[in-house]
């Protein structure tokens, strides 16, 4: 049962009542909550949540509520534009921008081949763009080179699923949480990243008393603070928790043996992979104490009902894929999938980053198809009415991997779709570099950071603007309708991918246009008969059903379906070879395999149980650097903030960026709170102030990743380095080493000068002054000493948000 | 099979054990991922090999060695630049390497690479783009045929 009660959210700025209430749904994170957007005079002017999804029951968070202020920013992008000779962006037509960037498709294709053309996309689009993006890029352009920032959030989730089950989709729903006995959130921050999935998860809580809640991070966050388990383990040692509690599970001689024989293959071997971790080492790796673990091991060895979910904390650190991948055989060997209240749920950031993943836009082919089985492409090629020779063939690469082709002068076009890799991708300045010397397309509402990349920005219609189907954490499928127009000049994503098409000339096999469909349910119908007799199966779905039925989970097979809000109910995995989405890749280095050796593993139709052998961080502190350094979200903000830094109330809740660091650190340092430190890493530096606190742990740093202005030394993506999962080839944001510095000016004590009136002059506190220097009595101070005085202090207090209202 | 693909394997071969040597040293998780890749790589190239000396050889023989050898050598140069970038921001340990080494070891392995991709070329030319590119990965394909 989802929320008891409805509890109608709203924030609407509106002169007299508003013209009409639009069906959507919300654009930000992956939770996917039911809204209605308000429009007056064609302007799209608030929200109020729905309050017969069954997904919020009208609860929106605080990101949700305040969205549509950007749609009216006065810096919206208005008309596309152009660097001139002079290096300078000026406003152009339409006609000109459109004819640049096909021109520059087509001398790329000419000069470079079909690899040296790249799209790479986003996870906030819908799913009538990515199908696009998909058919576009693989039929006509033919490249290899398609991502999209959902490399950076849900690809570990995608291959974390296609290891242990042959296909995506996230077995368990948000329903099944409504179920569970016990819930583990994995490196899951759900408090800040979903607010309103939390509030749903804790209003049972208050009710009912359950789920018992274990939160793994190792940070002490807002979900952290109200689990009933909170598991704080050190930087990259998720992989080393999951073995841990999985061979305590074998030596309780608790492992459902029916269900592995019936249902799986590999056991033997992943048991192998586990054995020797016994609680003491298991304890000295995670920096858990063993009473902590054993308590774990108690609840997860014996609890009736789980699921465990997982995000960032999971998917950017070490051993990102093995980690989820290790949940799933957690799940598989307890017989806890495909059960009431019980399964994997591997979730997203991104409102629609797994329609992504389903469309094909990033990775395999639309549907869940397998690029490397050439009865897949047969498939496709029929269903595109293109020579399937034409198709590019083979595992995906990710966008590290075109970082590097693009270094190597092999990539001539890059378009950058919904993202702002100049903030968001690790080691920036590599990728500035990078795109600084590539024809770069930027389609985006607003000049972001990678606008100083650009050669051509194109403006785009926003959330509110325009009509498409999402996908959300939990396979459901949503639609948001078209509330107001864009303003003058603005064209939608679709629409314009529809006219690089028309402009390409791409044909199919008879000669005409390959994208023939001009509306996005025209579209969606088309991808709809594209999954037929898929994982995705979304033949019964309409636009009209999807509003009337507040969004459907697919596979939804007929239109008597209203969806399915649990997969592999009947221990039937998608892993015979014909159906798999891909062959799968070796476990620890990640290489792809064949047909051959995936028959070889003789799954047909039985999940995979496979090996995790531990492999430590990439990076780890030093003498030179001795910090961890970690990032991730705040409440307050979306991503590089092109939305939430022009919602004045998100704003003013979190206007700077901030350094966490630990009280014990601070005090050892002399580190003040506010102070302005300098944190460096290999890769560069950054400036900002401390906020002491215990909510990280002694010898980690935390930097929210949403600020990243070009001219201030503010972005957590200085510091960070570019190495990436195996497997997934997510880049792994969570463990860098860092050092910290104090930026202080001296100050000689004069005679008659009280350390008080020396506070008071730099504007601080005696307390504050005292601190930073390490002193503990007032008569340390004497005429002629040199006491240190903070450059800078910045008082970060952040709005507290109150999850459960 | 009418061009010399047991020479080249050697040729590969023999580079791929004088990586394997060099490395030896080092302990980076970097160089645990990169040795397992060429051991791999090792063990696919004596199977071919093997297969090359016993006579007449057909692609079926191959296929399955052929498709890890690349698919693994595919990993290994990521995980050498990888490495690489690591040695210069922190390294591991007390296991840096030189850059004379780093040198060297960037030299075989660009000519492991230059060797696959003309064997990639000789297999395209010999069994045709509908085959090859179902376990050739493509960028060790001509570049006129990508797909």
């Amino acid at each position: 049962m989802t929320f008891k009660n409805e509890r109608i959210d709203q924030n609407v700025y509106s002169q007299g009542e508003v013209d009409k209430w639009v069906y959507s749904t919300c654009g930000l994170c992956s939770v996917g909550c039911g809204l209605y957007v308000a429009v007056k005079d064609d302007k799209v002017v608030g929200v109020k949540g729905n309050g017969d999804d069954p997904i919020n029951r009208g609860r929106l968070g605080p990101k949700g509520e305040n969205q549509w202020h950007a749609n009216n920013a006065p810096d919206r992008l208005k008309t596309p534009m152009i660097r001139n000779a002079s290096g300078e962006l000026e406003p152009a037509s339409w006609e000109d921008a459109m004819q640049l960037v096909v021109d520059k498709a087509k001398q790329s294709l000419e000069e470079k081949g079909r690899n040296s053309v790249s799209i790479y996309s986003t996870g906030q689009g819908f799913f009538e763009d990515y199908y696009t993006i998909a058919k576009v890029g693989r039929a006509g352009l033919q490249t290899h080179l398609l991502d999209a920032n959902t490399r950076l959030c849900t690809a570990t989730v995608e291959f974390a699923l296609l290891q242990s089950f042959g296909a995506d989709g996230t077995p368990a729903s948000f329903d099944d949480i409504d179920e569970a006995d016990t819930l583990m959130l994995f490196g899951h921050n759900v408090a800040e990243s979903g607010t309103v999935l939390f509030e749903r998860i804790m209003e049972r809580k208050v009710r009912t008393g359950k789920p018992y809640i274990i939160a793994v991070d190792p940070r002490k966050t807002l979900t952290a603070r109200e689990a009933d388990l909170h598991l704080q383990l050190k930087p990259g040692s998720n992989l080393p928790l999951m073995n841990g509690l999985i061979n305590e599970l074998i030596e309780q001689d608790k492992v459902d043996k029916d269900f592995v024989q019936a249902h799986t293959v590999g056991y033997e071997k992943m048991k192998e992979s586990v054995k020797g971790w016994t609680l003491e080492k298991t304890s000295e790796s995670t920096g858990i104490p063993e009473d902590q673990l054993k308590e774990f091991y108690r609840v997860m060895c014996d609890t009736p009902s789980l699921v465990s979910t997982t995000l960032q904390g999971a998917f950017q650190s070490a051993e990102a894929t093995k980690a989820c991948v290790a949940i799933n055989n957690f799940h598989l060997i307890r017989g806890l999938i495909g059960k009431p209240g019980c399964g994997p749920l591997h979730t997203a950031g991104q409102p629609s980053s797994s329609a992504n993943r389903t469309a094909g836009g990033v990775g395999t082919y639309p549907a869940h198809r397998n690029p490397t089985n050439p009865v897949h492409m047969k498939e496709m090629a029929q269903l595109w009415n293109v020579d399937q020779d034409s198709l590019p063939a083979g595992p995906e690469k990710g966008i590290e991997e075109i970082i590097t082709h693009i270094e190597k002068e092999e990539v001539g076009f890059f378009w950058n779709i919904g993202t702002n890799p100049l903030v968001s991708l690790p080691n920036r300045n590599r990728i500035k570099k990078a795109l600084d010397n590539v024809f770069v397309v930027v389609q985006d509402p607003f000049l972001t950071e990678t606008s100083a990349v650009a050669d051509v920005i194109l403006p785009v219609a926003m959330w509110g603007e325009k009509e498409g189907t999402m996908e959300n954490a939990d396979r459901t499928v949503t639609i948001s309708r078209k509330a107001a127009e864009p303003p003058e000049g603005v064209r939608s994503d679709f629409e314009i991918l529809v006219d690089f098409a028309r402009r390409m000339e791409f044909k199919d096999r008879d000669g005409q246009p390959l994208v023939d469909y001009s509306t996005p349910e025209e579209c969606f119908e088309e991808f709809k008969g594209i999954t037929k007799g898929r994982p995705c199966d979304m033949t019964g779905i309409t636009y009209e059903r999807l509003e009337k039925l507040n969004g459907m989970r697919w596979p939804v097979p007929d239109e008597k379906s209203t969806g399915t809000p649990r997969l592999y109910s009947d221990f039937k995995f998608h892993t015979k070879v014909d159906d798999v989405q891909v062959f799968g890749k070796d476990q620890f280095t990640g290489r792809a395999l064949s047909k051959e050796e995936f028959q070889e593993i003789g799954a047909e139709g039985r999940a995979i149980l496979h090996e995790t052998y531990h492999l430590p961080p990439f990076e780890q502190p030093n003498d030179q650097y001795p910090m961890w350094l970690t990032t991730g979200r705040s409440v307050w903000h979306w991503h590089t903030r092109t939305k939430t830094a022009r919602a004045p109330m998100l704003h003013m809740a979190a206007p700077n960026n901030y350094v966490e660091i630990h009280t014990e650190d601070a005090r050892e340092l002399g580190i003040v709170q506010g102070e302005v430190i300098r944190i460096s890493s290999p890769r560069g530096e950054i400036e900002v102030p401390a906020r002491i606190g215990e909510t990280v742990q002694k010898g980690l740093l935390f930097v929210p990743f949403h600020f990243g202005n070009l001219e201030k030394k503010e972005s957590a993506n200085n510091l960070t380095n570019d190495f990436v999962d195996p497997i997934s080839k997510q880049p792994t944001y969570k463990q860098s080493a860092c050092k910290i510095e104090k930026i202080r000016n001296a100050h000689e004590v004069k005679a008659d000068e009280s350390l008080e009136e020396i506070a008071s002059h730099y504007g601080m506190t005696a307390k504050e002054l005292r601190a930073a220097n390490n002193l503990s009595a007032p008569y340390e101070i004497e005429m002629g000493t040199t006491i240190e005085v903070p450059a800078s202090v910045i008082n970060t207090p952040i709005q507290p948000y109150i999850p459960q209202r | 099979m009418s061009y010399q693909f047991e020479e080249l394997f050697a040729d590969i071969q023999k580079d791929n054990r004088k990586v394997l040597d060099d490395i030896e040293p080092f302990e980076h998780p970097l160089v645990v991922l990169l040795r397992k890749c060429l051991e791999e790589q090792e063990y696919m190239l004596d199977r071919l090999i093997e297969e090359f000396e016993e006579g007449k050889t057909e692609l079926k023989d191959i296929k399955t060695n052929c498709s890890a050898l690349f698919h693994a050598n595919q990993k290994v140069n990521p995980y050498f630049a990888e490495w690489k970038r690591a040695t210069g921001w922190i390294g591991y340990k007390d296991d840096t390497p030189s850059e004379e080494l780093m040198k060297s070891l960037e030299e075989r392995l660009d000519e492991m690479q230059d060797d696959l991709i003309e064997i990639a070329a000789k297999l395209d030319e010999e069994y045709g783009e509908s085959t090859t590119k179902y376990f050739i990965p493509t960028f060790y394909l001509p570049e006129e045929r990508v797909n």
